[in-house]
């Protein structure tokens, strides 16, 4: 009996060690590898080049039309039609937004796309995200944006990465933020109803005192409805990233390639 | 025994364990970007807004960020309690500035593209001299790309006019194999018809024979009654009725029949007519989808076979592009000259552009002064305000930016002694990530605020 609990007990001193032989000798590995393995690019470069910015400057000009069309088109309507007509003109903005900058993000991306699977980079996340380290691809990104033809997107997929990405605007979705922000947004409204008749006959110093009462009330309320659901937020993406072993998880807006989406599990944490 | 050869065998597991570990780190942390001799292999982050909040200046940004605020909103307000004459002064003035500002920018944008195709010309006319070519020759870089769209779209073209031209081929298919099933259905239809309208005929024939047969005694009975000369006229004009009616009730009946008949000859060539519009139709549109499923097979086999070409051209012209780029790269003549006229074109231009905005900003201003002395009261320019608080706004950016170098200095150190590869400044949570948030904070807040900030960035910052 005690032979045999000496020899099962050695045995798991052996397992253990093949454990750690695993956990010490290839982990580290894998770290090592990922952290090489996140990228960044400046946005802002490869918004100054030319056709961006022609396409800029064709989307402000389209605005300022759409502008001037706007203020005709609610000139004397009620504020039901108001608010028609508004929606109206914003799904117009936003489908010559996608008209005029649709195929140019398509050929970033799949320049991104292109430098990553080059470099065998995990991630590529926007520079302004990282403070210090990783490795910055604007230039390869850029230069490839400036050859002329198609840029194709690799064939092969992003390689396993340790950084997740969660979707901000899905959490946004969800019952309980929906009606935090909603509260939000009526209150802001209602305050800033308030604030109007409050403004009447005041200048100068005591209008900036309003102001002032103001924003501070905003930022009070702000904090009371919005910063429970923030943390609710912020604790079951923790809690997420470290059921799946990554290092840290950021938002998807920032995320320019690769990264593990770990959207759908914080939606089910937080339902 | 046993035991022993356990722990042999555990002892040489943990020994792997060590030179893999030796190993790992030898492998990994080589391709590690931190720059320094410490070996860094770890992930951290810090939260940007804790560390500026300890910042000895976080007061001055909070400061202009309040006032900012308070510009924006006052940029925004519209004057309420307004007499109809005023709201209509408002609004007229409204129009006019509005019409100014995009005048503005029309003009702006005129005098921009104007520059901008001098500044092009002049680049152009210095690559080629810089490359060997006749100066007098538009840009090379933009030859290069004009030459490859042409040929690009001359590889495109001739596919798409071998495509139209199978295609217009198919559609001539189409259209005579169309026009005969039309041609069989009609004769179809036609012989359907004819044959029906014989059968109907056969019977009314018929019909008209055997109505003939049964009123034969009758009608004979009668002409016999008529010949008698000696017949009274009453009696002949009776007789003379009954045959007459007897004629009449046979003709009724016949037309009855007739008109049953056309009736029928009527609804059949409807239904036929039907059948015949089904029957054609089902046939076009199964025709179509060949043709369409042919087309889109022949567009795949054009897209197949024009892919590997475009690549090899696109290829070609990019070798082309490389060479050129790296020559004008190498020619430091070159640059020197073209940072010259890139200078020249942005200093007219930002003097005009500036000059421009001076004049704009004083006809604002006049304008709002005419409508305040019509309306008797004083409207307020809520785009000067705006640009008040976009010029604070770039002030703070600034600022933000120069403390955000310091942080950023203040990290690198950290990050150094940490061992820590790559730092994040904005994460939505953390996993096994390192959090340098108090490190840091601790670092930032001991900095003085008298200690100098890096100088300002020309662009401003983020």
């Amino acid at each position: 009996m005690f032979s045999y609990d000496r020899k099962r007990r050695m045995r798991g001193a052996a397992l253990s060690g093949l454990v750690l032989a695993l956990i010490l000798g290839f982990a580290p590995q894998v770290l090592a590898t990922d952290i090489a393995d996140i990228g960044f690019v400046d946005q802002s470069a490869l918004g100054q080049l030319g056709p961006f910015v022609a396409a800029q400057q064709q989307f402000a000009q389209f605005q300022r039309d759409l502008g001037a069309q706007y203020q005709a088109a609610i000139k004397g309507k009620s504020q039901a039609d108001q608010a028609r007509i508004y929606q109206d003109f914003n799904g117009r903005a936003a489908a010559k937004q996608r008209e005029i900058f649709g195929p140019l993000l398509e050929r970033a991306n799949n320049a991104i796309a292109s430098v990553a699977a080059n470099k065998n980079l995990g991630v590529i996340v926007d520079k302004t995200i990282i403070i210090y380290g990783g490795l910055d691809v604007t230039k390869d990104v850029i230069d490839m944006l400036n050859q002329p033809g198609p840029v194709l997107a690799p064939v092969n997929s992003p390689p396993p990465s340790n950084v997740g990405f969660v979707d901000q605007r899905q959490l946004d979705a969800l019952p309980k933020v929906k009606k935090a922000n909603d509260d939000f947004l009526q209150f802001r409204q209602n305050l800033q109803a308030q604030l109007d008749a409050q403004l009447r006959g005041k200048s100068g110093g005591q209008r900036q005192q309003t102001y002032t009462a103001f924003n501070k009330q905003l930022s009070d309320e702000q904090k009371k409805l919005l910063q429970p659901v923030i943390d609710a937020q912020t604790s079951a993406i923790a809690s997420v990233a470290k059921k799946r072993g990554l290092l840290l998880v950021v938002d998807s807006q920032s995320k320019l390639y690769g990264g593990v989406d770990v959207t759908a599990d914080v939606v089910k944490a937080l339902q | 025994m046993e035991a022993i050869r356990m722990r042999g065998l555990g002892m040489l597991v943990t020994a792997l364990a060590l030179a893999a570990i030796s190993c790992a780190h030898k492998g990994g942390s080589g391709a590690s970007p931190a720059s320094g001799g410490l070996s860094a292999d770890a992930v951290g982050y810090v939260n940007m807004d804790t560390v500026m909040a300890a910042h000895p200046l976080h007061a001055q940004l909070q400061a202009m960020q309040d006032q900012i605020g308070v510009l924006q909103q006052e940029a925004a307000v519209v004057p309420t309690g307004m007499n109809p004459a005023q709201a209509s002064a408002y609004d007229a003035m409204q129009r006019d500035l509005a019409t100014a500002a995009q005048q503005f920018q029309q003009d702006l944008g005129q005098r921009r593209a104007y520059y901008e195709r001098r500044e092009a010309e002049a680049i152009g006319r210095l690559q080629a001299a810089a490359l060997g070519q006749n100066p007098n020759s538009s840009g090379i870089l933009g030859g290069l790309q004009q030459q490859y769209s042409q040929q690009a779209q001359a590889l495109q073209k001739q596919a798409f006019s071998t495509l139209d031209s199978y295609r217009t081929e198919l559609f001539r298919q189409d259209n005579e194999h169309l026009k005969q099933v039309q041609q069989l259905i009609a004769s179809d239809m036609r012989a359907k018809l004819k044959q029906r309208e014989s059968q109907l005929s056969t019977v009314e024939t018929k019909y008209q024979i055997d109505l003939v047969k049964a009123d034969q005694e009758q009608r004979l009975n009668l002409q016999a009654k008529l010949q008698n000369l000696a017949l009274t006229d009453a009696d002949r004009k009776r007789y003379q009725d009954q045959l007459n009616a007897i004629d009449a009730a046979e003709q009724s009946k016949i037309n009855a029949l007739k008109a049953r008949d056309n009736a029928e000859i009527v609804k059949l060539e409807h239904d036929l007519n039907g059948q015949a519009a089904a029957k054609y139709d089902l046939e076009r549109k199964a025709t179509t989808l060949a043709t369409q499923s042919k087309l889109m097979a022949r567009q795949r086999d054009m897209q197949t076979s024009i892919n590997p070409q475009m690549q090899a051209l696109s290829g070609k012209f990019q070798a082309q592009l490389n060479d050129v780029n790296a020559r004008l790269a190498n020619n430091e003549k070159y640059k020197a000259q073209a940072q010259t006229i890139h200078d020249q074109m942005q200093s007219g231009y930002m003097d005009e552009a500036n000059k421009a905005e001076t004049a704009y900003r004083q006809v604002r201003a006049d304008l709002i002064a005419k409508y305040s002395a019509i309306a008797h009261m004083q409207f307020e320019d809520n785009e000067a305000i705006a640009a008040q608080a976009n010029k604070l706004a770039a002030d703070r950016r600034d600022l933000y930016q120069r403390i955000a170098d310091q942080v950023r200095g203040q990290v690198e150190q950290i990050a150094h002694s940490e061992g820590i590869a790559v730092v994040f400044g904005s994460v939505r949570a953390a996993g096994t990530a390192v959090d340098l948030t108090d490190q840091v904070t601790k670092a930032v807040s001991s900095l003085q605020a008298s200690t100098s900030l890096p100088q300002p960035t020309a662009s401003g910052g983020s």
